[in-house]
């Protein structure tokens, strides 16, 4: 009987695994957010339309990929709702409903073949990266066709065009590019993977003209004849030995008019300039031991569909610029971090991780990051970002984790927040404690404490977390800044949150009442300022 | 087989770079030589707003067998609305424009009109053809349109309003021909778009042959053409906020050209949109002398 069993299970197993390679099969995802805005003058929730007026905002996605693996095609759509959004412009609530993506893909061969909107980059993305970046609202796809062929799986072509997304449109400016990437084994003793790119950006007749009328508008010592196109080339490669990988890549764009650093002479904001970039990391890694080493230089490397402005902060963006400052998860040590620049920028990092047993572990990192001209400009001008962070973990016993750690932060606000004091200094010690009361309780607590006396002040911060897998998720935290900077915030705010969120199976629902402060909001190295934000959130994640 | 694809890719590369160069954009690099003269300031109150006048920027060549019916239109529009139609025909540097040889003693031709007629209009294919107000109509690929099309369009037109008020007064030296334009403009709307400012001057009654038909008419009587621009072809940018009593007054000074009659000539003075649209607010002309 068993034995008719396990055969049955195998037809069954066989039969589905037919039916789906003839047929295909169909994934993806759901994500919706609401928000529900409350007016809260004392942290600086308000005189926005969403707090005042509006009160309630939604964003929704819902993607559904087929994947035919016999007849290897694929192929996806993706609905898009913004309602009252706040995502691509915290300031603004925007509204709109569509389809966000749609994409073909065809493999033929050693010829793969995509129509559609596609996200991709080039090396670290220096030259070329479109992405989707929900928290901050960016979307840059590219529209268009892309041709990739594999010559014996060891080296890769590519080659695409398309024009850029933009919100449910698109940016008229048209991107061209190409990249080469190998693969070689040299000996079975090291590992070459070198790649080249080049992207060519058009502009449109529409904004080559309000480039035009924005440089017809500057005394005559500051005009020059704008170009249509701008050329993008990149020379990468990543040398692994031993235990050591080493990856190095050089960019250089030709001249075009570009945004000016607007902290130094925002006199004439375009200038024609080229630019390049230089980005390099050595890692060694071993047993128990784990260096990373980082450096990176920045001249102008300004690579936009054109430099008019745009609505949002992220419209446009061509590109990314790897940082090299250490983008921290825990909620005090994140409010100081340094995104990559596109004019100016001389950037070093390190990082070392040291397990001398499985009980222990300690993390160094530092970083250094200002201007590569040695020559001061103007009295604001100082160091752009130094980090030192120092990171302890103990695992006495098996149930209880402990860390504990501290971090110093230099942030030239001024330069990232176009406002403030040039110098802040921020000191921060931090603990986080995870205790398993057994297989399905946890516990987790935070307790952090900010010294930035050129910023807010002082503040604390606390968070318990209680699990009870495999469902349910609490959380409450509070931020207080007990003794704030009269200069920034005369008053000694609490930043409240409260959590719960619940699992079943592909399904999660969060609902959190949440008081955040004003500030800097990181996602994947890329940031922006964000009002306060004071409301009810409530979430649905599902993927099938 | 991959490290030689992988060089051809970097030859390829280079290549591109080879080819490179581009002719840029249309763009005036060294400010107006003819400003001798730029100030702004708020009045109260604010000024009543003029009844909207139409600019017409006809395109036409001495080559051009349909021309002469151009002309003819045009100086319809302007004897049906007279004072409230402003009209400059411009010569492009094109195979409709090139001078008779033995036949005529005029070439009208200016390289910023050819500018103007394939860099910052797209050129329609066709002459005459003519921006009306500059506007892009409804239903037309182009700015520039076709000659029949032209009244309906200016009729149209002159029942808009217009946000800024255009003053023209001038002073002519006949000893030394300098002639010295005095554009005031005064804002009684809010504009939030870029604006710029283009003045040209224009001349009439110049003999020259114009090829009419299949007849090369060398008695053609040409009016209304350009002679120069003062400012620049695209127009000067108006960077100030263009708010209600936003009052901008620039000089410009010219000593006219030997061969051009100032009796027979106007200054043309017209504001326009610059970046999202080349719509015209409001045109005026004015006697030379």
């Amino acid at each position: 009987m068993q034995k008719l069993n396990i055969l049955s299970t195998i037809l069954f197993v066989a039969l589905v695994s037919t039916v789906n390679a003839q047929w295909g099969y169909f994934s993806g995802s759901v994500q919706t957010n609401a928000n529900f805005f409350i007016r809260d003058p004392k942290i600086n929730a308000f005189n926005l339309p969403h707090y005042d007026n509006l009160k309630v905002g939604c964003d929704a996605w819902f993607n559904l990929n087929y994947t035919n693996e016999k007849y290897e095609f694929d192929a996806g759509m993706r609905f898009d709702g913004f309602y009252n959004s706040i995502l691509r412009v915290p300031t603004t609530p925007y509204t709109g409903v569509g389809i966000g993506n749609f994409y073909l893909r065809k493999k033929i061969k050693d010829l793969t073949v995509t129509a559609g909107y596609m996200y991709d980059q080039i090396g670290t993305g220096i030259i070329y990266r479109t992405y989707e970046e929900r928290a901050l609202g960016i979307d840059n796809a590219l529209l268009g066709a892309r041709l990739e062929y594999n010559v014996k799986d060891m080296l890769k072509l590519k080659a695409f065009a398309g024009v850029q997304k933009l919100k449910f449109s698109i940016q008229k400016p048209l991107i061209v590019g190409f990249n080469a990437e190998g693969n070689f084994n040299i000996k079975n003793k090291a590992m070459l993977l070198p790649g080249i790119g080049v992207v060519n950006r058009s502009m449109d007749q529409q904004n080559i003209e309000q480039v035009v009328s924005t440089i017809e508008s500057y005394d005559t010592i500051g005009r020059f004849v704008p170009k249509y196109n701008t050329y993008a080339f990149t020379l990468y490669n990543t040398l692994t030995v031993g235990d050591f990988t080493w990856y190095a890549e050089g960019a250089y764009k030709t001249s075009e008019a570009i945004k000016k650093d607007q902290i130094r002479d925002a006199k004439d904001s375009l200038i024609n300039s080229a630019g390049n970039c230089v980005y390099t990391s050595l890692n060694f890694s071993k047993p128990g031991i784990g260096i990373t080493l980082q450096f990176k230089r920045t001249e102008n490397f300004y690579l936009h569909t054109s430099p008019n402005s745009t609505e949002a902060l992220f419209d446009g963006m061509l590109n990314f610029l790897p940082p090299v400052s250490r983008q921290n998860s825990l909620r005090l040590p994140s409010r100081y971090f340094a995104p990559s620049l596109e004019n100016h920028e001389l950037a070093f990092g390190a990082e070392i991780t040291y397990s001398p047993n499985r009980k222990i572990n300690f993390t160094w990192q530092g970083s250094y990051i200002r201007d590569f001209i040695m020559k001061k400009y103007n009295p604001t001008d100082t160091v752009f970002f130094a980090e030192g962070y120092f990171q302890a973990l103990f695992r006495p016993i098996s149930s209880l984790e402990v860390e504990v750690g501290f971090q110093f932060a230099r942030y030239n606000k001024f330069l990232y927040r176009k406002e403030g004091n040039p110098e802040v200094n921020a000191y921060t010690p931090f603990a986080e404690l995870n205790y398993k009361i057994n297989k399905k309780m946890s516990l987790r607590f935070e307790f952090q404490y900010q010294h930035v006396k050129e910023d807010y002040g002082q503040w604390l911060y606390g968070l318990i977390e209680y699990n009870f897998a495999p469902h349910f998720s609490f959380a409450v935290s509070d931020m207080w800044n007990f003794k704030p900077n009269p200069d920034v915030n005369p008053n000694a705010n609490h930043y409240y949150s409260v959590f719960a969120g619940y699992t079943l199976g592909p399904h999660r629902f969060t609902l959190s009442y949440v008081k955040q402060v004003e500030g800097i909001v990181c996602t994947g190295g890329v940031c922006r300022l964000e009002p306060a934000f004071s409301g009810v959130k409530f979430g649905v994640n599902s993927t099938f | 087989m991959r490290r030689s694809a992988f060089f051809t890719s970097l030859i390829a590369l280079v290549a591109m770079v080879q080819s490179c160069k581009e002719v840029g954009p249309n763009i005036n690099l060294h400010g107006n030589g003819n400003s001798i003269g730029d100030t702004t300031y708020i009045e109260s109150p604010v000024a009543t707003a003029q009844v909207k006048n139409v600019m017409i920027e006809e395109f036409t060549g001495v080559r051009c067998p349909n021309c002469p019916q151009g002309h003819q239109i045009l100086a319809t529009i302007k004897a049906a609305h007279p004072d409230h139609v402003v009209a400059m025909s411009m010569h492009p540097i094109n195979s409709l424009g090139a001078p008779y040889n033995g036949l005529s003693v005029m070439d009208f031709r200016m390289q910023e009109v050819q500018d103007l007629f394939t860099g910052y209009y797209s050129n329609p294919g066709f002459e005459p053809c003519a921006g009306i107000d500059g506007q892009l109509f409804s239903g037309e690929t182009f700015v520039l349109i076709d000659k029949n099309k032209w009244a309906s369009k200016v009729d149209a037109q002159l029942t808009g309003t217009t946000p800024v008020n255009i003053e023209l007064s001038k002073t002519y030296d006949s000893t030394n021909r300098q002639l010295t334009m005095v554009v005031e403009l005064h804002y009684t709307q809010n504009v939030t778009e870029a604006n710029k400012l283009t003045v040209g001057l224009i001349e009439s009654g110049m003999v020259t042959a114009q090829l009419n038909g299949s007849v090369i008419d060398t008695f053609y009587v040409h009016n209304d053409v350009l002679r120069s621009f003062i400012t620049a072809n695209t127009g000067d940018a108006l960077s100030q906020t263009l708010e209600p009593g936003r009052v901008i007054r620039k000089v410009y000074q010219k000593v006219l050209d030997a061969a051009w009659k100032p009796e027979n000539m106007k200054i043309v003075a017209y504001v326009h949109e610059s970046q999202n649209s080349k719509a015209v607010y409001q045109a005026k002309e004015l006697d030379v002398e």
